[in-house]
């Protein structure tokens, strides 16, 4: 692997890259914050399951848009593409689980192999179509930054900002929903109507990420920052905004990686520096943890 | 006690979980305002499902029967609040004590409201009734069982409803700590409030509860803790066959 000194200087000075570095950060923090809720509902492997199905959405919709004469790498056609799959394999996975006996495990399995598998052969159409192996969208199964134009990555930054938007305004109902769901229909909450919002901002978190962080990981970048933040503790608002830095450092760390290393794809660099901080914040969390129990212990005095 | 103003009333109420088998059967009973009911009976009797089915948490539940304060339970919700068992709750939930509190103000506060100062306060007043003002700041996951009770039950009051209906509060946690739930419990109903509690041990109900319901998937026998709790009844909910003869006499 070479590592070339000129790209590596390019994050910082490129019009295109300093946009994309945005995109990504942005992205970053959708993905932090959002999994915080996802992880707290349990729905860890739903977001794996999200994020794989995206696949068949995006090769039918590059087929759909070459055919029809549209061009098929439109960014806001691949996102309309992976975005409808993803919310197809978001709501039926639950729905097996519950209705057939298969268990929320079983579930995830069956709709991840069979969405994934659909994709792959979708792909091999894509890939023997003439346009298809210009467009680029082999990258999407692990991500490419540097591969994203400005327009891409002001489509996935204008997704992620929205997301962030229905999250903040929706933060406190979202919450009680991941803590205690029977409590939150007894509230009168509207739990049905939540529960979509909260598919809706994973699928949205997953095609605002297909293309940085890829379709097969960009399940860590939902996991891992939310999950280094819970082990840190406090509040849920602090958890949720610590869990977001995180997204937004590793996002922008994967992003410059890639850049400044041949082949490297940003998917696989993003999830590096998840898995990193996380392993990095076990030891922080004894630290926190120690200080709070002396804080209690001179409080209760 | 005129029907409008009784905390909950149940005519012929039935829950299941939707397998065919009936859970909660023909349940007919009516709670005294201001008292402290306990909702006894053997293991596996439906107690709990009674409870989520009366408050809309069963998908198979006839609630046609089911009257909070004289009316269906969405015309009065601001009126009832619910404490879940504490192992229904994942105490890994990235939260603080006083977050938890403020969930139980999330109507009042209103869609897209943030939880502002005045909201804070309320809900740090609602912990310090039950002991757990010094704690507000402490994740639940590091609290010990009794203190995720208080603050469940802090929740609970901070909502200011007129019926509490509690699954098992005094389940695991140390005498202290019953004490003082009961001592919260008992000048919540003082100054208006009814509660309803699934309650496990007949040892100490007297010491807590004025009246009983005993249940075992349907009502045995309902009143003051004397009348419910004969010894007939609690053969009967218990199937412990028939009394001695000088109990009944």
């Amino acid at each position: 692997m070479s590592v070339d000194p000129n790209t590596l200087a390019i994050p910082f000075w490129g019009a295109n890259t300093i946009m994309v570095t945005l995109g990504c950060a942005v992205f970053g923090a959708l993905a932090g914050s959002v999994g915080t809720f996802v992880l707290a509902r349990k729905q860890s492997l739903l977001a794996d399951v999200a994020g794989h199905a995206t696949l068949p959405g995006v090769a039918i919709a590059f087929l759909l848009g070459e055919s029809l004469g549209i061009g098929g790498r439109s960014p806001w056609l691949l996102f309309l593409g992976g975005g409808t799959t993803a919310l197809l394999a978001a709501w039926s996975t639950p729905w097996l689980a519950r209705h057939k006996r298969l268990g929320a495990d079983g579930a995830n399995a069956v709709a991840l192999a069979g969405f994934f598998g659909l994709g792959t052969v979708l792909f091999s159409l894509v890939q023997s179509h003439p346009a298809g192996a210009q467009g680029g969208l082999r990258r999407l199964l692990f991500g490419s930054a540097a591969a994203i134009t400005s327009s891409d990555a002001a489509s996935l930054a204008m997704i992620a900002l929205i997301a962030l938007a229905v999250l903040v305004l929706c933060f406190k109902e979202l919450s009680l929903l991941a803590f205690d769901e029977a409590a939150a229909r007894v509230l009168g909450l509207p739990t049905r109507r939540l529960d979509w919002m909260l598919l809706l901002l994973l699928v949205a978190t997953v095609v605002a990420g297909m293309q940085v962080a890829g379709v097969a990981l960009v399940v860590s970048m939902l996991i891992a920052p939310a999950a280094a933040a819970r082990i840190i503790g406090g509040s849920f608002a602090r958890t949720v905004t610590l869990a977001a830095c995180i997204g937004i450092l590793c996002a922008v760390m994967g992003a410059t990686a890639s850049r400044g290393f041949e082949h490297v794809p940003t998917g696989s660099a993003m999830t590096i520096a998840a898995t990193a901080v996380f392993f990095a914040c076990i030891p922080c969390s004894r630290l926190f943890r120690a200080r709070r129990s002396r804080t209690s212990t001179e409080a209760r005095r | 006690m005129s029907r409008q103003g009784c905390p909950l009333e149940l005519e012929r109420f039935s829950a299941g979980y939707g397998n065919g088998d009936c859970v909660v059967r023909d349940a007919s009973f009516a709670l005294r305002s201001g008292c402290m009911t306990a909702l006894v009976g053997p293991n596996g009797a439906g107690k709990s499902t009674l409870l989520k089915g009366a408050l809309g948490l069963l998908p198979h539940a006839n609630t046609a029967g089911v009257r909070f304060f004289g009316q269906p339970l969405d015309k009065v919700r601001a009126r009832v609040a619910y404490l879940p068992q504490r192992a229904d709750i994942d105490w890994t939930f990235p939260a603080s004590a006083l977050d938890v509190a403020a969930m139980g103000l999330y109507r009042k506060i209103g869609f897209f409201h943030r939880v502002r100062g005045k909201w804070k306060s309320e809900a740090r007043r609602a912990l310090a009734m039950v002991g757990m003002e010094s704690l507000d700041d402490m994740p639940i996951g590091e609290l010990s069982g009794g203190q995720q009770q208080r603050v469940l039950l802090a929740r609970s009051l901070v909502q200011g409803a007129d019926l509490l209906m509690l699954d098992e509060p005094f389940v695991n946690v140390d005498f202290a700590t019953e004490e003082r739930l009961g001592a919260v419990l008992r000048d919540a109903c003082r100054s208006g409030m009814s509660v309803l509690a699934v309650h496990h041990d007949l040892g100490d109900v007297r010491r807590y509860f004025d009246d009983a319901v005993l249940f075992d998937g349907t009502v045995v026998a309902h009143g003051s803790i004397d009348v419910a709790l004969a010894d007939a009844n609690l053969h009967e909910a218990f199937r412990l066959g028939p009394p001695p003869e000088d109990s009944i006499a």
